[in-house]
């Protein structure tokens, strides 16, 4: 392997990508599409909350009348309860008994909240309760709070999102889809199109050989997949928790998509067979991602062979400030990238020798 | 004589179709050597064997005595090759498509200046190869193939669907290029194109060679040599030269004093092809 002629095929795929429309496409639109879902919905900060109230309280319409509360109530404090537990509601209230009345007399009632998990977003949903509660008083002081911060019920499968909210995980997702994207249409399209022109042919009888013309490629899939990674992180302030750790996952993912790719393209005959077998890997591929947005979910144990599996669950954890817990996740990510090397060294072997 | 380019018994096959046959000939440094066939023939299969690209199922070929199956990166360095397809980088210039092989080499850029100057196409270096004609993406690859200075050139169709000007002007580098040492293995359609540049040329027909001699001597061995005589007062008359009665006839006649225009047909290196491969049709 000669160095500097992967770095010269990397350079000159780097700008030929992105000159390419159709390359392009496959590198900036997640991108794009996330940059818009950010701009236009994840901006109107919105909080669920879920209520009871054994009698009609004034807090029920001023939370219905606030834009940013979605309010559901419920029938009953185990209703309300059950909601926070499933994420239903990120932020549940249970009033006592003639609560308008007790606290116009202030009789100090006991308003029990319940938060889905202390993030950021849940203690702003309680604070901004809070002060519409002291706002219908009459003095500052005049209830007492008492806050429990629930686990969402883990036992109805694996949960890939954790204790990441949806609007966190959506991150994830669009990354995964990103990364995914560029593994397994942008690095064997750059292959394919390299054969279809035949410019291949001259660039191996040129001193670059087919490995390094290969890995060049997947180079440039890994570069993309991680800027456009990094980009959609650093949007949506996803480059919180454990930083260190969340771009050893990144690289062991993309790495292992990329080497994926790699070995698509070797086995592609052309773009046609590419867009339909590419388009039907890139489902499951994204699977984990899609069905860890649900939460807890017991079909997610049988997509664990998947590197988007590991990839998500590894980008959770670190996005979770529990960056310990992805060495596993980069274990097998990095057997997988073994196994999938080790096919793609096979292939180019079969095509030197032909 | 340094031989260059060697095949002995050369072939190969494509799950069991066979693409070239027990292919043998030694080609001396310095030498234009074309190889003639239809389409399908096997020139492309030969080319790419002897320039590496595709392993030969049987016997053997060298370039200055390197094997072509195992001597890849001692190969490399001597031969360039122009390939029958356009194949350039679209959306580069002239001038970067050139870089990006100098680099590769490890060759300096100036090189490729100085080639962009010996294409004529300086002007354009510049400018996108897709908005290049077909004359001037076949200059650009001519280019490309010289930028090593190679020992050997392969020239896989270079003049296909070019006007007549850019043909004439590719041919010219051609002979340059042999004037200069360097070894030209040429495949070509046009039979006039071999018949005015190649010392030596080869008709392959369904992977095997069918003849291999001087386009000279393969006229004069194949051909017939025909004599166009118009005497005064009998009309005109043709005499075959290999037809021992005619030549006494025309003999007899050139005697007595009384012919007003002779006319030689030399057969051309077409005729002698169709008649040794037969028409495309007949492939």
């Amino acid at each position: 392997m000669n160095l500097k002629i992967i770095g010269i095929l990397v350079r000159k795929d780097l700008i030929d990508a992105i000159k390419t429309p159709r390359l392009l496409l496959i590198v900036i639109v997640p991108v794009i599409i996330f940059v818009a879902t950010t701009i236009f919905f994840d901006d109107q900060l919105t909080f669920r909350v879920a209520i009871f109230t054994p009698t009609p309280s004034q807090l029920t319409s001023a939370l219905a009348g606030a834009e940013v509360v979605r309010l559901t109530v419920f029938d009953s404090a185990e209703a309300v309860r059950q909601a926070v537990n499933t994420e239903k509601a990120s932020l549940g209230i249970i009033l006592p008994d003639k609560f308008d009345q007790a606290l116009q007399t202030s009789q100090f009632p006991q308003v029990t909240f319940l938060l889905a998990d202390d993030g950021k977003t849940n203690q702003a949903a309680l604070s901004l309760v809070q002060q519409l509660i002291r706002f219908l008083s009459p003095t500052a002081q005049s209830f007492s709070a008492s806050v429990e911060v629930m686990q969402p019920n883990s036992e109805e499968g694996i949960s890939l999102r954790g204790n990441l909210k949806p609007s966190q995980f959506t991150v994830i997702i669009w990354l995964t889809m990103s990364l995914v994207g560029n593994g397994l249409m942008l690095v064997p399209t750059l292959i394919i199109e390299e054969r279809e022109r035949k410019t291949l042919d001259a660039l191996l009888l040129s001193p670059a050989s087919y490995s390094e013309v290969a890995l060049s490629k997947a180079l440039v899939g890994l570069t993309y997949s991680l800027l456009g990674g990094l980009v959609m992180l650093f949007i949506q302030n996803g480059l919180t928790g454990d930083v260190a750790f969340l771009l050893v996952i990144l690289v062991a993912g993309s790495l292992a998509l990329n080497l994926l790719g790699l070995l698509v393209g070797g086995l592609a005959k052309n773009i046609h067979t590419l867009n339909s077998f590419g388009s039907l890997l890139i489902f499951p591929l994204t699977l984990p991602a899609m069905l860890g947005l649900l939460g807890p979910n017991p079909y997610i144990q049988y997509l664990q062979f998947l590197p988007t599996y590991h990839l998500v669950q590894g980008i959770a954890y670190a996005m979770n400030g529990q960056g310990d817990k992805i060495l596993f996740n980069v274990f097998v990510l990095s057997l997988e990238c073994a196994v999938i090397f080790g096919a793609v060294v096979w292939s180019l072997k079969q095509r030197e020798l032909a | 004589m340094e031989i260059a380019i060697e095949a002995v018994n050369l072939g190969r096959e494509f799950k069991k179709k066979v693409a070239v046959r027990n292919v043998s000939f030694a080609i001396e440094r310095g030498e234009i050597f074309g190889f003639l066939g239809h389409n399908g023939a096997g020139k492309t299969t030969t080319i790419r064997m002897l320039s590496g690209q595709l392993r030969p199922t049987s016997g053997q070929g060298r370039i200055y005595g390197y094997d072509i199956a195992t001597d890849q990166a001692e190969i490399k360095p001597l031969i360039g090759v122009v390939f029958d397809t356009q194949n350039l980088y679209e959306r580069m210039s002239g001038q970067d498509n050139l870089n990006l092989f100098a680099d590769l080499y490890g060759i300096r850029r100036a090189r490729a200046h100085e080639l962009l100057g010996m294409v004529r196409l300086a002007e354009r270096s510049k400018d996108k190869v897709e908005t290049y004609s077909n004359g001037m993406k076949q200059r650009l690859l001519i280019a490309r193939a010289l930028l090593h200075r190679p020992q050997i050139l392969f020239l896989d169709e270079p003049t296909r669907g070019l006007d007549p000007t850019s043909a004439k002007e590719i041919r010219a580098t051609i002979s340059e290029l042999s004037n200069a040492g360097v070894t030209i293995f040429l495949t070509t359609h046009y039979m006039e194109e071999a018949d005015e540049l190649c010392h030596r040329v080869a008709f392959i027909a369904k992977g095997e060679i069918v003849a291999l001699d001087t386009p000279r001597n393969l006229k004069l061995k194949h051909g017939q040599r025909l004599v166009t005589v118009s005497a005064n007062g009998h009309g005109s008359q043709t005499f075959s030269l290999s037809n021992p009665e005619d030549t006494q006839r025309l003999a007899s006649l050139v005697g007595v004093g009384q012919l007003s225009t002779i006319h030689t047909h030399e057969a051309t290196l077409d005729e002698v092809f169709v008649q040794l491969v037969g028409p495309e049709s007949e492939k």
